[in-house]
């Protein structure tokens, strides 16, 4: 039985994506199961799987080509069977999973594919170690208004039993969208990516059902500007306050570890590691990688690691688990105008450092006003895992370790 | 409009159709002499003498058979079953007589046979004698079921099930045979099949019948105090099923609570249940919640006997839970 190997639609926004690269050749033996192929999608990288026996007997798309979705990648057949009629029929296979009122929805495998996600926009979930993409558990009438409305329940709070999304979250969500429903003219509608969608539905459920709390301090910044100051000289990749704010927010991970934890309901789990993850701009949303045991590594292998994940995030080819499992989270913002600010924290995690720009300023210095550096950096703190005390010897932890940073390069 | 008594608007029924056709007579236990164990046959005997108006033994598969037997010759007998507990000894021509035998003599027999008799609990009848079995009847391809809730359906349901051409199974209930209401002085005929929507609501549809309906309603009143406004639908026959007004109200409300007396497993009420998740799917904003009698027979001591079958509290519940409320 022959059967087709075909560019899957994984979400609602999926028009096209790429086929990465062949795992067998043509001629290779094929059985159930087996991974055929890496593809691309906008946001995730899928393998597909065969779900017949046979023979790939042609490949249609070379590795890097981007196709529409739907398009015929491949046949799977019988060494002897007969396949002019499966490639005359191409890509006329109509695929169609993931429809605008379904987001979500795991895909379906069109015919002999089974697709099973290796990694997804969703960094801010911890998604499944396997399976399908999550699926929102919506009431159907829900379903219905959510499409009449023009409400993405990817961005609505259920608040049914397991958070289903019923009538009345759709509503809600309706009405406070309402004012702004009607385009008028000069506005311009762009419908959610995934990745947008998650990060709406994500950091609406940490700001509302998170209790945060805020400290926030200010550092001596002269030694390290002096510091960042050497490091430029010394070659690629450049060591800067990134990378001494991971540094030494690993180390104060060890030295405060109830930092170190998330709140799981009935429990408080302490992470084994001190992983840092650094929030990286991209241009429709954010992804934070993960510096993993930030407090073993020497700062130029930090920098290092982070110029490779950077580089990696915005070609969005990161693994899950290089954007997972971070203790803490930086999110820097001092290359920008921005003198101090508090981040949302980022489920699991307990806490988040906001760090401001390094300003020049008047500075208090043995009773004498001097010229001097100073930078603020913010905590937010989720208040179900971590008290105020412990906090502010975190804070601490970190202020002190930045305002002797040659000590982080030991 | 006068205002009668179940028990007398099934009588007046009766009385009514005896009158306009004389193929129509009565057969049951102790319904001439002593005018029926629940007064419903009471005058009848007077009227209209003993070859139209039949005392039988105590033996319901003989006295039914007879029915069914009567009705393929051309007559169109009424049967008494003093409760549907006793109908069980007469399932046999029920079930493979009256139900197969127009379809089986491809149209040249037909069965005009209306059975009928209280069904459900009283007050501490034991298990034996506290059965509500309409399900029994409903699964049966061929049979036709009503069930009732008040005198006006009751007159108006009985004479067209006595002028149906197919078996009937007509199931009161011995605690509304003593309440009132409503009868209209002239002939009345309401179809079989058609539903009636007794209380309008927008909230939530609640689905019940026979005395059921009475509990849905004091739901319904209870909840309106708290701004939920209930649908509540009595099918009134329960085979064949007025499906497009369920589900259109299902698809007004977006909940649905079915109600029914007797056990959950197989019931009436799992019947509608799924024919509304499969026509109004779209519609729904929360599982179609059920209320039943508890899946065990109905005990004899009067708390318990209370706790098993469905009131107005248990409803009210489901509606809550149906609506995200509870």
């Amino acid at each position: 039985m022959a059967g087709r190997v075909i560019m899957p639609k994984l979400s609602d926004t999926m028009e096209e994506g790429v086929l990465v690269k062949w795992h067998k050749h043509e001629g290779d033996p094929v059985s159930s199961g087996d991974v055929v192929a890496e593809v691309e999608t906008d946001k995730a990288v899928l393998e597909l799987e065969a779900y017949t026996d046979g023979v790939l007997r042609k490949t249609l798309v070379e590795e890097g080509a981007r196709v529409p979705v739907g398009t015929l990648l491949g046949v799977i057949a019988g060494e002897s069977e007969a396949i002019d009629a499966l490639l005359a029929e191409g890509a006329a296979v109509a695929v169609d999973v993931g429809r605008g009122e379904r987001p979500f929805a795991p895909p379906q495998p069109p015919e002999s594919l089974q697709t099973s996600v290796l990694a997804q926009v969703a960094h801010l979930t911890p998604p499944p170690a396997s399976g399908p993409l999550p699926v929102t558990k919506a009431s159907p009438l829900a379903r219905k208004l959510a499409e009449q409305r023009g409400v993405d329940l990817r961005t609505v709070q259920g608040t049914g039993p397991g958070g289903r999304i019923v009538e009345r979250d759709v509503e809600a969500a309706a009405s406070r969208r309402s004012p702004a429903v009607t385009p008028t003219a000069g506005e311009r509608r762009e419908p959610l990516s995934l990745m947008r969608a998650t990060i709406a539905k994500r950091m609406a459920e940490s700001k509302t059902t998170v209790p945060h709390f805020y400290v926030t301090t200010e550092i001596d910044a002269g030694p390290l500007l002096a510091a960042k100051t050497g490091f430029a000289t010394t070659g690629e990749p450049a060591i800067g306050v990134t990378e001494l704010l991971v540094k030494a927010m690993g180390e104060a991970l060890v030295a405060v570890p109830r930092v170190n934890a998330s709140f799981t309901g009935d429990a408080v789990v302490f992470h084994a590691g001190s992983h840092v993850g650094v929030a990286v701009a991209l241009e429709d949303g954010i992804i934070t990688p993960v510096v993993r045991d930030a407090d073993r590594k020497t700062v130029g292998r930090i920098a290092a690691e982070l110029f490779d994940l950077k580089a990696r995030a915005r070609r969005k080819a990161l693994k899950p688990e290089e954007y997972q499992g971070a203790g803490v989270s930086l999110s820097n913002l001092g290359m920008f105008r921005v003198d101090d600010f508090a981040a949302i924290i980022s489920p699991p995690e307990a806490a988040v450092l906001a760090v401001g720009r390094i300003v020049q300023t008047a500075v208090i210095h043995d009773g004498r006003v001097e010229p001097g550096h100073r930078m603020r950096m913010t905590l937010s703190a989720d208040h179900r895992v971590i008290d105020g005390v412990i906090a502010a010897k975190y804070l601490e932890e970190v202020a002190a370790r930045l305002e002797n940073p040659w000590q982080l390069l030991r | 409009m006068p205002v009668m008594a179940y028990r007398d608007a099934l009588g007046l029924a009766l009385r009514e159709e005896m009158r306009r056709d004389d193929r129509v007579f009565l057969m049951g236990e102790d319904i001439g002499a002593y005018q029926g164990a629940y007064k419903v046959t009471k005058g009848l005997l007077a009227e209209f003498g003993s070859r139209r108006v039949i005392d039988t033994p105590i033996a319901e598969a003989g006295f039914v058979g007879a029915g069914v037997g009567a009705a393929m010759a051309g007559l169109r007998p009424v049967v008494e079953v003093m409760t549907f507990n006793f109908a069980v000894a007469a399932m046999d021509p029920i079930v493979n007589t009256a139900a197969k035998a127009r379809y089986m003599s491809g149209g040249q027999v037909s069965v005009p046979l209306v059975i009928r008799g209280p069904g459900g609990a009283a007050h501490q009848l034991a298990a034996q004698h506290s059965q509500a079995l309409e399900a029994w009847f409903c699964h049966v391809p061929g049979l036709k079921v009503c069930a009732p809730s008040t005198p006006r359906d009751a007159r108006g349901l009985l004479k067209s099930a006595i002028r149906d051409d197919n078996p009937v199974l007509f199931v009161e209930a011995e605690l509304l045979y003593g309440t009132t209401g409503e009868v209209p002085d002239a002939e009345e005929l309401i179809p079989l099949g058609v539903a009636a929507i007794v209380r309008p609501g927008r909230d939530a549809t609640v689905i019940a019948y026979s005395k059921m309906v009475r509990e849905a309603l004091a739901a319904a009143e209870t909840l309106a105090r708290d701004g939920i406004e209930v649908e509540v639908i009595d099918p009134r026959t329960l085979r064949p099923f007025d499906w497009e007004t369920v589900v259109a109200s299902v698809r007004r409300t977006g909940r649905a609570v079915v109600v029914q007396e007797g056990s959950p497993f197989c019931g009436v009420a799992a019947e509608i249940a799924a024919r509304i998740a499969a026509e109004a799917f779209d519609d729904l904003d929360a599982p179609v919640e059920r209320v039943t009698g508890f899946d065990a027979p109905v005990p004899y001591a009067r708390p318990l006997e209370a706790a098993t079958i469905p009131d107005a509290a248990r409803i009210a519940a489901a509606v809550k839970r149906a609506l995200y409320l509870a």
